[in-house]
């Protein structure tokens, strides 16, 4: 269950190359071509998406884990 | 009479190293895979006219097209007994008759250099963050366990390509933006094998005897910190590489340079036209020594940690 976050962090890091490859035109592929093109605004705003996404997944997995396993939950 | 004991049972320790490291058969594989990949780089540095690889920093040598006419628009030819790992073309219908094994050659050089220089430079500041976090503990420690949370948050690629908008796309930039994206891996582990250190009775001990934090730190944790990272310094070195080629692949950088993730970009184009090769080589070769790293470093974890082995 824990090691599912650095999963997602991987995942979400290969989704900008495999877009590049297959040119999938999502979040990853948008975020290498403002790269490319020196797209200040979009640059950030992805790895700002990028962050949310990657938080957000590691707090619903913290969450999921005190629900499955009550031993660690906060009293 | 006590120091010629104490030297001959640190040769003892390291003939036992050396028994444990060497009866394992794939770790042996790894460090033979991985010195070929060493030699390969340092021939190339010294004296590259060994390999027959002339231009060490160059895909296209200088002057290449003139003295070469016919080479432009060539196609990439398949590999053969002149060409083993077959040619690529720079560029659609742009220059041909590279050699894919000299260009493999010169790039193992640039990404053997760049991935020690990242993960030794990554690991030298995240140990001494972590050791001096962990020692002195408090106000301190949370501040820097904060900020390692920050750059956890994002994913590494996605943090490597933002650094790499800010500071520039070159090959010392790229080292840069790896080594920021790496360092707070190795400020965790330190931290935490600092933790553990520091409740054994040895450094009570040395507390008691009047040593100072810094003597504490340097000469008491540090010594016991260093074995568990110097393998995952061995561990890490293929991951760089891997995500190294990555960063070159999707067209980090602005210049063209001999690099393994470069060769792929420059086969991308090619490789559906039925030229395979000309990006199953520079893959092949990441893979093998991302590969060799990896089981060499298995066996040193074995070696510096008993009670992990497998």
């Amino acid at each position: 269950m824990t090691s599912y976050g650095y999963l997602v962090s991987g995942l979400l890091g290969g989704a900008v190359v495999i877009e590049e490859i297959f040119t999938f035109k999502g979040i990853g592929w948008w975020t290498t071509e403002a790269f490319l093109r020196g797209d200040r605004g979009v640059v950030m705003g992805s790895t700002l998406a990028f962050g949310l996404i990657l938080v957000f997944t590691s707090l619903l997995l913290d969450l999921l884990y005190a629900f499955l396993d009550p031993r660690i939950r906060y009293e | 009479m006590a120091t010629v004991t104490a030297t001959k049972r640190r040769w003892d320790d390291v003939r036992l190293s050396a028994t444990v490291f060497l009866g394992n058969k794939t770790a042996v594989a790894g460090l033979v895979i991985f010195l070929l990949f060493i030699g390969d780089a340092v021939i190339v540095q010294i004296a590259p006219g060994l390999l027959g690889v002339d231009n060490p920093d160059s895909v296209i040598p200088p002057q290449f097209t003139q003295t070469n006419p016919e080479c432009v628009g060539a196609p990439p030819e398949a590999p053969s007994w002149s060409h083993p790992f077959g040619t690529t073309q720079y560029g659609l219908s742009g220059i041909g008759c590279l050699d894919l094994l000299q260009l493999t050659m010169k790039a193992i050089r640039i990404d053997v250099a760049i991935s020690f220089f990242v993960v030794l430079t990554g690991a030298a500041i995240g140990t001494l963050f972590g050791v001096v976090s962990a020692y002195l503990g408090r106000w301190f420690d949370e501040l820097l366990m904060r900020v390692t949370d920050v750059f956890f948050s994002i994913p590494f690629l996605i943090l490597a390509l933002a650094v790499g908008y800010v500071v520039g796309r070159t090959l010392f930039n790229m080292a840069l933006a790896l080594i920021i994206v790496w360092w707070p891996l190795y400020a965790r582990y330190a931290r935490s094998l600092t933790l553990s250190t520091k409740e054994s009775t040895f450094i009570e001990a040395a507390r008691a005897a009047g040593s100072g934090r810094i003597k504490i730190m340097v000469f008491h944790i540090f010594p016991n910190v260093l074995p568990p990272i110097l393998v995952q310094i061995s561990l890490d070195v293929g991951t760089i590489i891997t995500i190294l080629a990555t960063l070159a692949f999707i067209g980090f950088l602005n210049v063209l340079v001999p690099e393994l993730g470069v060769l792929a970009n420059i086969g991308l184009g090619l490789a559906p036209l039925g030229y395979w090769w000309t990006v199953i080589v520079p893959g092949l070769v990441i893979t093998a020594f991302a590969l060799a790293v990896n089981l060499m470093g298995d066996g040193l974890r074995d070696v510096i940690d008993p009670r992990r082995r497998s």
